[in-house]
């Protein structure tokens, strides 16, 4: 169960970005956005290696006290931000992955929509139930 | 040595743990008495004073032992006592006593420099200290132990170069200890432990690192001394909530004497006996007595109050933003120094403002669209003034130099009080002025302020801008409240110059041709009211265009001769001095454009006027540009065709035989060309059969025509030539009919193409008249030249036609020597009217069986007009035609 979800731009403003409420937003805004930090340098990192051998799924950006979060970026440089509770064990490597792609998915019909406008923030309710599915199902 | 040093820490006094109740982990005085009081080495001086062995053995190789001998018992070797008899002690007792004696020997071996042994022995303790049933009582004793316990780990793994044990092992300790926060009204000094743990792993590995350990982007110590400051910031928190008390109702009492400093630091733990601070409280005043234990836990809040916990947290914080800088993580480092922002908030605006607006350039930077996290300016902006809200906005995104600059300022009281303000001062960042006012009135009141912005050209010079100000108490009225939130911070403008107000014409005649003298009007009017002054025209070629352009295009405002190279592309600055209102100027520039192709020109006119903004005068500077796309082409197209001397077209010349030369000039200029004249100038290989006077002189070409020229040559045999010969140029000189007299001519040079040149062994040519007549004997003469080197064995026929009788040599064998020519003569006889097919002459060559009579007719006539037979009358006549 992800605790904050955030969708990021090539240029590192945010498209989407939600938060389980009972926790304070802006804390998680910080978090995703520090957190850019080491998507950037690992995206710079990737930059050297050949396109078609790119991982998208940037693994465990950086841990803190309480929460761990997890990177993915698209091949257009969008990026995918996932901060998940630290004290969730359940949540290995392989379920983070599936939870990205499925993430990943979704964003893709968001773009598919003719009405949608590259680089604006996302208004779906199809993306916002599956970003919901995820912050609430145990995967 | 003071007498009885030894044996007043002399661990002897004890040989058995039978019936000893340890009364905690570790004596506080243990380590110092091991560092500093006991001796580690007892040096025992004897007086010798015989000198004998010197004397006697002098010379001789023998040693000199001594033997001391002691009759009392040997000190007894160290720990050997440890691990024996603990089987008798209860649980609690054993478990205490195994961290103790772990603990003391890996602290000896760390003595003894033994690091390896150290760090096992460190471990096991640690795992001991854990194992110790933790209540209230004991588990700040259990935390320091274990704190200043991982402290050594920690330091051992990074000494060993191993950091990712040491970072496993900190992250268990911190995971072990994290819930273990004891007393509730204490819960600060478990958030200041926690804090202490932090900053002591951050230096440590901030240590190994100057040591030459490398550390990473997502693994470095300023993510410990982040998670430091936060915990200091809790135990601020707490200790805001838990030390809110009145007054402490115990004033009389005298707390000095049963707390100590709750500081724990445990790089100093070596040297300060607190080891057993957790009892300090409890010691000095009686364990059971609740009274006297909440006594204690009121000092020590007492004591926390007077912390100042923002120094704390600002110089982790501090540490953390350094560390974070190194490692590449500017937003991380953004985010700590907006906390360190909050907490100057609270003392010091200077430095909170500093900091924040720093970082918000680093925020919003980042933003776009409007769409960023929310972290960035918005929630920056309330910290810039906390009681009253500014913001301003230039009225418009430009302005015009000689309009006054409208600078709107909104201020917005938070607070409920009317404020005074004793001064409102703005100041711009490019120095151009400032503005200061006082205010003395309540809130709620919109200053405008405006100046004038007099010749601060953005583009040109800086000039003084003069300032003047104008008060407007505006009436407090609802439509002049504006929305707070709504209103949009602009926070520059753009100075542009006045709009000038001449008008600048272009005459002209497109399309340009190439290499003309291309000739541009420029008339310049003045509408202004007042005389313009220093005006001066730049006109040429736009800049930034194609760099080839630049170098095939000259300009000059002089149309009497022809531009070269050293001319250039943009004329600038020419100054054709001032102006008075309506007059007109006119002038007249010469483009040469050595290239086809559209080309955008730039006529740019500046002036000075002098102006009065607002009872002042200013000077401004004013400029109109005007441009015009101008495409260039070819003057005329030259189409170049070789003929042979009948008019037909040749793919190849014959070496030797005349061939004609044909130029045709296609004007596809839009306007009439004047062709000078024209020149044929021949390569050395041809040689003119006649003269080769210009046949085109003075000819005036409309759009379309056309104008041709013929020129009979001929080109000596010279042995195959690859690729053909060279014929010459062909140069004609023209220029447009409506062009002035003194403008130059212009040659263009057409290169003629290469001609093929084929020898023939043999050349024949005929002599014949023009026309013939009915019934009237047309003499005709063949003239064969051999042109080899060899002789020529040559069979000739002639075909009888109907048209004609002929008389002469019907069929003939000949023998032609080289280079020589033979004749042969015929007398046709024309039978019939009109164009009449002649008797054709057939020529075999036996040593050329490639020469057929396909080849021959080139040279040869194969018909001629035959006039009817005229009466007599007639021809007068004809003649006379």
């Amino acid at each position: 169960m992800a605790v904050c979800i955030a969708v990021i731009a090539k240029e590192n403003y945010p498209l989407y970005i939600r938060s389980i409420p009972t926790e304070n937003e802006l804390k998680f805004h910080y978090m995703v956005h520090t957190s850019l930090d080491v998507v950037d340098e690992k995206i710079s990192a990737l930059g050297k290696a050949l396109v078609d051998q790119r991982e998208l799924y940037l693994g465990l950006l950086y841990p803190t006290e309480d929460h761990k979060v997890y990177g993915y970026v698209t091949n257009s440089k969008v990026k995918f931000v996932m901060v998940v509770d630290s004290s969730n064990t359940a949540l290995r490597d392989n379920e983070i992955r599936s939870m990205f792609r499925k993430l990943h998915n979704s964003y893709t019909d968001v773009m598919c929509n003719p009405f949608y406008n590259p680089g604006d923030r996302i208004h779906s309710r199809a993306f916002d139930s599956t970003v919901t599915s995820m912050m609430t199902q145990v995967c | 040595m003071p007498p009885g040093l030894l044996s007043q820490y002399s661990d002897l006094e004890r040989t058995s743990y039978e019936w000893y109740i340890p009364k905690g982990i570790l004596k506080t005085g243990w380590m110092n008495k091991h560092l500093n009081l006991v001796p580690a080495l007892v040096v025992v001086f004897y007086e010798l004073d015989w000198d004998e062995p010197q004397q006697s053995l002098q010379g001789r190789n023998t040693k000199v032992a001594v033997v001391l001998i002691q009759k009392k018992t040997p000190l007894p070797p160290e720990f050997v006592v440890f691990g024996i008899m603990f089987e008798m002690l209860g649980d609690t007792t054993k478990f205490l006593l195994f961290v103790r004696h772990q603990f003391k020997i890996a602290f000896f071996s760390e003595l003894k420099q033994d690091t390896q042994n150290a760090l096992k022995n460190y471990r096991t303790a640690y795992n001991l200290v854990h194992e110790l049933r933790a209540h209230e009582t004991n588990i700040l004793e259990i935390k320091t132990m274990a704190g200043f316990i991982n402290y050594k780990i920690c330091r051992l793994c990074f000494q060993h170069n191993t950091p990712l044990d040491a970072i496993a092992q900190f992250r268990k300790h911190i995971d072990l200890c994290k819930k273990k926060i004891g007393s509730a009204e204490l819960s600060f000094e478990h958030a200041a432990w926690m804090s202490k743990q932090f900053q002591a792993f951050g230096d440590l590995f901030d240590e190994a690192i100057k040591l030459g350990l490398t550390a990473i982007q997502t693994q470095n110590p300023g993510f410990y001394y982040q998670q430091a400051a936060y915990y200091a910031q809790e135990r601020k928190q707490l200790a805001k909530t838990l030390c809110n008390h009145e007054k402490f109702f115990f004033e009389g009492t005298d707390l000095s004497q049963g707390v100590c400093t709750y500081n724990v630091d445990v790089k100093d733990l070596c040297s300060v006996s607190y080891l057993k601070m957790g009892c300090v409280l409890y010691t000095g005043f009686d364990l059971s007595d609740p009274e006297k234990e909440k006594v204690g836990v009121l000092a020590i809040q007492l004591k926390e109050r007077n912390v100042v916990h923002s120094e704390i947290i600002i110089t982790l914080l501090s540490n953390a933003v350094a560390q974070f800088k190194k490692y590449k993580c500017p937003r991380m480092k953004s985010h700590l120094m907006v906390q360190m922002g909050e907490e100057y908030y609270a003392k010091d605006y200077t430095k909170a403002l500093k900091l924040l607006d720093y970082v918000m350039c680093d925020y919003r930077s980042e933003e776009n669209n409007g769409h960023a996290f929310k972290v960035s300016s918005s929630n920056l902006d309330i910290f810039v003034l906390f009681l009253v809200q500014c913001k301003a906005k230039f009225h418009a995104p430009s302005f015009h130099v000689d309009v006054p600059v409208q600078f709107h300022i909104y201020l917005k009281a938070d607070c409920p009080h009317p404020i005074r303000f004793s001064k409102l001062c703005i100041s711009f960042n490019n120095q151009i002025t400032s503005v200061d006012l006082v205010l003395g009135n309540e809130s709620g009141r919109c200053v405008v302020l405006s100046w004038q912005g007099g010749g601060g050209d953005a583009a040109s010079s800086q000039e003084a801008l003069q300032a003047s100000r104008s008060f407007k108490r505006r009436p407090k009225l609802p439509d002049n409240e504006v929305h707070w939130d709504s209103m949009i911070i602009q926070a520059s403008t753009m100075i542009i110059s006045r709009v000038p107000n001449v008008s600048v014409h272009l005459r002209h005649e497109p399309p340009a041709l190439m290499n003309e003298m291309y000739c541009l009007v420029v008339t310049v009017q003045s509408h202004e009211k007042t005389q313009i002054t220093d005006v001066k025209l730049t006109a040429g070629l736009k800049p930034g265009q194609d760099a080839n352009l630049t170098q095939k295009t000259h300009v000059t405002l002089h149309g009497t001769e022809l531009c070269d190279e050293s001319f250039p592309a943009l004329l600038t600055d020419i100054p054709v001095g001032d102006l008075h209102p309506g007059q007109q100027l006119e002038k007249t520039f010469y483009v040469r454009c050595g290239t086809v192709g559209s080309r955008m020109f730039l006529v740019y006119v500046s002036y000075l006027i002098s102006t009065t903004v607002k009872e002042k005068e200013i000077i401004c500077k004013c400029h109109k540009d005007e441009t015009v796309t101008v495409e260039t082409v070819f003057p005329f197209d030259v189409a170049v065709k070789f003929v042979s001397s009948k008019f037909e077209h040749l793919e190849r010349v014959y070496a030797d035989i005349p061939f004609l030369l044909m130029t045709d000039v296609l004007s596809a200029s839009p306007w009439a060309l004047t062709i000078v004249s024209s020149e044929l100038q021949l390569a050395p290989a041809m040689t003119p059969v006649d003269q080769l006077e210009s046949q085109v002189d003075k000819v005036v070409l409309q759009t379309g025509e056309s104008a041709s020229e013929c020129f009979c040559l001929r080109c000596p045999s010279e042995g195959n030539v690859e690729g053909g010969v060279a014929t010459g140029h062909y140069v004609i000189s023209w220029k447009r009919t409506s062009a002035l007299e003194t403008v130059p001519v212009i040659s263009t040079t057409i290169t003629l193409p290469h001609v093929i040149v084929e020898n023939i062994p043999l050349h024949v040519n005929a002599d014949l008249p023009s026309f013939g007549r009915v019934r009237e004997s047309l003499p005709v003469k063949y003239h064969l030249q051999n042109k080899t080197n060899l002789v020529q064995d040559v069979d000739i026929s002639v075909e009888p036609s109907d048209a004609f009788m002929f008389s002469g040599l019907k069929q003939i064998r000949l023998r032609i020597l080289p280079g020589t020519e033979q004749e042969i003569l015929y007398n046709f006889y024309p039978l019939m009217a009109g164009y009449q097919q002649l008797p054709s002459l057939n020529i075999d060559l036996l040593r050329f069986p490639n020469f057929t009579n396909q080849l021959l007719r080139r040279f040869i006539p194969t018909s001629i007009f035959v006039k009817p037979q005229g009466r007599l009358g007639d021809e007068n006549s004809i003649a006379a035609a």
